[in-house]
């Protein structure tokens, strides 16, 4: 007789622990008396929990987990090999010729009055296209002080 | 033998069938049915007879609570199984270690077991070491296995059960009870080489 044989009718042996007859017998009793008592203290919460992770474990297969696990992992692989759309929005403006212009003097911009039209209407010729960003461009510049649509105008306006 | 197990299945789920509608005597026979192979499962798995009464009185109420959700895929016996087998797993996650054991004692039919008296005629520790010291040494050695261990040896060796039923009820492949068992045999066999020869 090898070990595992041994070992084999070792554990064997443990079959012959048991409680008495007696045990089983009042047993039925026993469980009646302890669902009463259950019944009474527990909440719905619970007993939902309970239900739903029963249905789980009978749900559990090998094969189950396995497909669980390939649709996981196709879900992922979609969602981060999905090309990401681009997000940096263009305006083109166009300013029209249309409208009240204000022409300044040479060397001598007039300050905008109250009422008059924004100074980018003043100074960015008519018929002209400019493209707005939302990217990092169109952020203050760092000495805080405040850009005007004026700036990118004189820049890129023609060259007298 | 197959007639046999087909019968206890058909009878099962027309007593299940029955429970299910509202006849609370038709579980108290599966009650009376399961207890002793379920007390067997959860007692080997503790080693403590106490914890055995509570988790056994736990498992056929959460049954009761959750039968109308048993479609019959699977038998009643794995079904049932299937909550006693978790339900103890969770509670020893939870349990101390170092738990002291409360063993049940061992049967006056074992001094007529065949395999009993072979073992006593061949192995000189068994007979010197007497059926208690032996007993507690056995549940030492059982519990010194991880707990997914215990349960496979308890399945197959102690209560005989084929791997295709153990791997139903653990809700793992057959290779994964396989190798399971054999590393937990070659632990054993460290444990009770006393007793081994």
């Amino acid at each position: 007789m090898n070990k595992d044989e041994q070992l084999a009718r070792l554990l064997r042996l443990k079959r012959h622990e048991k409680p008495d007859e007696a045990y089983f017998e009042g047993f039925l009793g026993q469980f009646h008396d302890y669902q009463r008592k259950a019944i009474a203290t527990q909440s719905a919460a619970a007993l939902f929990w309970e239900r739903v992770c029963t249905m789980v474990t009978a749900l559990r297969r090998p094969s189950t987990a396995w497909a669980a696990a390939g649709a996981y992992a196709a879900i992922m692989l979609l969602i981060y090999a999905w090309p990401a759309p681009d997000h940096a929005v263009k305006t083109t403006l166009v300013i029209s010729n249309q409208g009240p212009m204000v022409q300044p003097g040479p060397g001598n911009p007039a300050p905008p009055a109250p009422g008059d039209a924004p100074s980018w209407q003043a100074t960015v010729p008519a018929g002209q296209t400019i493209t707005v960003s939302d990217g990092p461009a169109l952020q203050p510049p760092a000495s805080g002080k405040r850009r005007t649509i004026d700036q990118p105008a004189e820049r890129e306006g023609p060259k007298n | 033998m197959a007639d046999a197990v087909l019968t206890d299945k058909q009878e099962d789920r027309v007593l299940v069938e029955r429970a299910q509608e509202g006849d609370c005597p038709a579980f108290d026979t599966l009650v009376v049915k399961y207890s002793q192979r379920l007390y067997a499962l959860i007692y080997h798995m503790t080693s403590h007879r106490e914890d055995t009464n509570d988790l056994l009185q736990e498992v056929f109420a959460r049954a009761f609570r959750n039968l109308k959700s048993f479609r019959g895929q699977s038998g009643f016996y794995t079904w049932i199984y299937t909550i006693a087998v978790n339900l103890t797993l969770n509670f020893l996650k939870k349990r101390n270690r170092r738990r002291m054991l409360s063993l049940d004692d061992v049967d006056s039919g074992v001094q007529n077991d065949g395999e009993f008296l072979e073992l006593t005629a061949s192995s000189d520790p068994v007979r010197e070491a007497g059926l208690n010291e032996l007993q507690k040494h056995l549940n030492e050695a059982l519990q010194k296995l991880s707990d997914d261990h215990r349960a496979v040896v308890t399945l197959f060796d102690i209560q005989g059960m084929p791997h295709a039923e153990i791997s139903k009820i653990l809700g793992v492949s057959e290779g994964t009870v396989r190798s399971r068992l054999h590393y937990a045999h070659k632990q054993l066999q460290a444990h009770l080489s006393n007793y081994l020869s």
